[in-house]
């Protein structure tokens, strides 16, 4: 159930083109979906069966999708009683569910199996009049002996018709009508009671703005509540007790200071020692040992098998297998053979070519972390912050790379304006992955800001340092790059992309992992539109990881 | 010239290609081809995979009326593997030429598929081909092929694909011309999915758009979506009788993912035109 989120996520995100962010709606009673903005926040469906959950949940996606296609969000709803907004909003439903089932005529099945229960004939009550409504429209071949069921039906087909489905006024003018209708009905309309009555549908105050001054019916009320959901009570306190306010420096080791150029995008030129880096070693003396343990026992995708990852096979010229099926060259030896053989009427053997044998060439993988305050952010649905789930992926890759021959390392960043960007090394080539460098791997906190250009040249140096072969620096990072004392947004960026110039002319490689899902336009300027790869789940971290891992080690 | 030759002396006569191969251009590409052609341009071909680039240059070598050897290069493939090797015979060793070798001495097209899966020492040995010098010097042999003036280089790879992260080196890149192919828009890949797998436009049209959906997830999981030739697939089994879910589901869904997420998001693409 969990996973399916991020299912749910890449569904709305192929149907809609851009991305949607799909998670539980917590901390409200509400039982209807919220859509805020470009998030979806589903709500808790218990007692459902498991397909028919299933369906519901694609159904409030697809009619959030369609909502986000063909929707006009945040009109202004001062003017309107409430009564009229639930049923404007009602027959925008229809439309724009209309509107998707032309392009994805499948999901009208989604919407049919997903409606409320048929309502009692004999209720006249609000709801069930906007939900005979909602079947009316939707199943073409439905009956209902209710005029106002009808007449809305007769309406809406006479406005599809004439006016085109795409004409949002043709419908909110029906609206008006049919909402006029219920007011001369005196149908009684409680907005502190009613709640949409399609299961699947949303709200709906997507569609509006409430304004201040207006009391807004309580759906809004809820949506505020669970719109702004605060950061979970800080989970890492009990795991993390170091988190308190640490005197600076007191606890960390600082091991030596390093100056680095920095490029000024305005001046066209690289600022000489600019940037100071600071590489220190994490206070971790006395703290837990490892820090990921309560994590993973709290969820099952935790600390699973290590990674398969993919061998990078490269020919090995220094390295010529003989008596070969087949090859490049003859094996002169062997051919001498074949016609010794022959002239003596033996059965020469065949095997007589060789080839260049096969051997993995040292790659040498550095994953730099983005250890900023905003890495403290809960991951998307879940009680981790991005940093926990970050440290745990590094180490699941380093794991998995330690039964192999590639060398591996885990370095990590902030920064706090150009005189202070510290630089930890978390787990150093070559050396094994023990409780030491875990502990200290758990123990670093999350902390200022992220000057990615000065971190990247320092991780290069480090890696130049390494037998030749495959280099290349893994960054995994959840934002632009930013510091206190840069206001130009373009500074940065400018800055890293021509870190990563640098080390692609000193022959490491880089990518970059962004876990945000707005990330195209900086990642791409910054590394190159192959190197980069967007985790929009935090939770598909480790994953994405450790492809792009296997990829840059087996790059050329 | 070869295309006189009677069959039985021409080398090169089975890789002529006799029935038109189905070709729909998405825009001028046919005529820029043909004028490459007209000065022997060594040409790259670039898009995703599965939208056209080698059926286009079967069309070509067709129409023109040239050979076309294929190759499809890999990760193991050498130089000799190009341009040939010595064998043993019942009299000693005897030089057999490699299908690049045949293309140039003979005049036919080579098209090399995927060619950043070779590896770059192989590939240089295309180099003095590709520039005004257009000769094959076999230094295993001695021998130095001057090129038929009907042979062209074509090669193929796809930019977007990153499992190898391999490049093109400069040196090599820098000897073509090259056309740039993605998937046709809506309207015209219903068309070759309905032509190709013999299917109603409508159903073709559904297919189309779940690999739209599929093509908005690139970078987000998926190197590459759904590709005209899986539609392809796709609408030849739902010909034969195969449900159009079943059918999504197995040239689809688990052709491109291993991914449960991934698969899901697919399946509901897939249920969302189909129900």
């Amino acid at each position: 159930m969990k996973a399916s989120y991020a299912a749910l996520a890449l569904l709305a995100r192929g149907l809609v083109g851009a991305d949607i962010e799909v998670q539980p709606l917590e901390g409200s009673a509400g039982t209807r979906a919220v859509l805020v903005g470009k998030r979806l926040l589903l709500p808790a469906h218990d007692g459902s069966s498991s397909s028919n959950g299933e369906r519901l949940r694609r159904a409030t996606v697809a009619h959030a999708v369609a909502h986000l296609r063909h929707s006009r969000p945040a009109r202004p709803a001062r003017a309107l009683k409430p009564i009229g907004i639930a049923i404007v909003s009602a027959i925008e439903d229809a439309r724009v569910e209309r509107l998707l089932c032309r392009d994805f005529p499948g999901v009208h099945g989604w919407f049919a199996g997903s409606l409320g229960p048929v309502p009692d004939p004999l209720d006249l009550g609000f709801a069930a009049l906007v939900s005979r409504m909602d079947r009316m429209l939707m199943l073409p071949a439905w009956q209902d002996d209710n005029h106002w069921v009808n007449k809305a039906r007769r309406l809406f087909d006479e406005a599809a018709a004439s006016a085109g489905l795409e004409d949002h006024d043709a419908f909110r003018t029906i609206a008006s009508i049919l909402a006029n209708d219920l007011g001369q009905m005196r149908v009684r309309f409680d907005p502190q009671h009613y709640e949409v009555p399609a299961p699947y549908r949303d709200d709906n105050s997507y569609l509006w703005d409430f304004g201040e001054t207006e009391t807004p019916p309580d759906e809004a009320i809820a949506l505020q509540r669970s719109g702004a959901r605060p950061p979970p009570p800080a989970e890492g306190d009990a795991a993390n007790p170091g988190d308190g306010p640490l005197p600076e420096g007191a606890a960390e080791l600082e091991l030596g200071r390093y100056s680095y150029p920095e490029w000024d995008r305005k001046l066209e030129r690289l600022r000489p020692d600019w940037c100071t880096v600071i590489e220190k070693l994490p206070a971790w003396q006395g703290l837990l040992p490892v820090r990921e343990q309560p994590a993973a026992a709290s969820n099952a995708t935790g600390r699973a098998t290590p990674l398969a990852l993919p061998r990078a096979r490269q020919l090995d010229r220094t390295h010529r297998l003989r008596r070969q099926w087949e090859g490049d060259d003859v094996d002169l030896n062997a051919a001498i053979e074949v016609l010794v053989d022959r002239r003596l009427r033996l059965r020469p053997d065949p095997r007589l070519f060789m080839r260049p044998g096969k051997a993995p060439r040292p790659s040498s993988v550095l994953v730099l972390l983005d250890l900023s305050e905003s890495a403290n952010d809960p991951g998307h649905g879940g009680a981790r912050s991005l940093l926990d789930i970050e440290k745990q992926a590094a180490l699941l890759l380093a794991g998995s790379n330690a039964r192999g021959a590639d060398r591996f390392a885990i370095h990590g960043f902030s920064s706090n304006t150009r005189a202070e960007v510290y630089y930890y090394r978390l787990l150093d080539f070559g050396r094994p992955l023990e409780a030491p460098s875990r502990a200290m791997i758990g123990a670093v906190r999350g902390r200022y800001s992220t000057r990615i250009g000065a971190a990247l040249r320092h991780a290069a140096s480090h890696l130049c340092a390494e037998p030749s072969g495959r280099r290349a620096i893994l960054l995994v990072t959840d934002g632009a790059p930013s510091d206190i004392d840069v206001h130009d947004p373009r500074y940065l960026i400018e800055d890293a992309r021509m870190a990563v110039a640098e080390a692609r002319e000193a022959g490491v490689r880089t990518a970059c992992i962004a876990v945000d899902g707005a990330a195209d336009a900086y990642v791409r300027r910054i590394f190159g539109w192959r190197n980069y790869c967007i985790a929009d789940d935090a939770r598909s971290l480790p994953a994405r990881l450790a492809r792009m891992s296997a990829r840059l080690a087996a790059a050329n | 010239m070869n295309a006189a030759l009677p069959r039985s002396t021409d080398p090169l006569a089975s890789y002529r290609i006799e029935t038109e191969p189905f070709y729909r251009p998405a825009g001028n590409e046919v005529a820029l081809y043909e004028q490459a052609y007209r000065h022997r341009m060594p040409l790259i071909l670039k898009g995703p995979t599965g939208c056209g680039k080698t059926r286009f240059v079967e069309h070509m070598a067709w129409s023109l009326g040239r050979p076309l050897v294929t190759l499809a290069c890999n990760e193991d493939m050498t130089a000799s593997d190009l341009v040939g090797r010595y064998l043993l015979d019942a009299s000693g060793t005897a030089w057999h030429d490699g299908p690049l070798t045949l293309a140039v001495r003979h005049g036919g097209i080579c098209y090399l598929d995927e060619v950043v899966e070779a590896r770059q020492d192989t590939t240089v040995v295309i180099h003095p081909l590709t520039d005004a010098r257009r000769i094959l010097p076999l230094d295993k042999k001695g021998e130095l092929v001057r090129a038929h003036p009907d042979f062209q280089l074509v090669v193929s790879y796809n930019p977007g694909y990153q499992s190898s992260a391999k490049d093109m080196k400069p040196s090599t890149r820098q000897r073509f011309a090259a056309l740039e192919f993605d998937y046709p828009d809506s309207g015209l890949e219903a068309e070759i999915v309905a032509h190709e797998a013999v299917v109603g436009l409508d159903l073709a049209a559904k297919l189309v758009a779940i690999a739209r959906c599929s093509r908005e997830l690139k970078h987000r999981g998926l190197d590459e979506g759904v590709s005209t030739r899986m539609l392809i697939y796709a609408g030849v089994l739902i010909r034969d009788g195969v449900p159009p879910r079943d059918s999504c589901e197995m040239t689809m869904t688990r052709a491109l993912t291993d991914d449960p997420d991934m698969a899901g998001a697919l399946q509901g693409f897939v249920a969302a035109q189909f129900g």
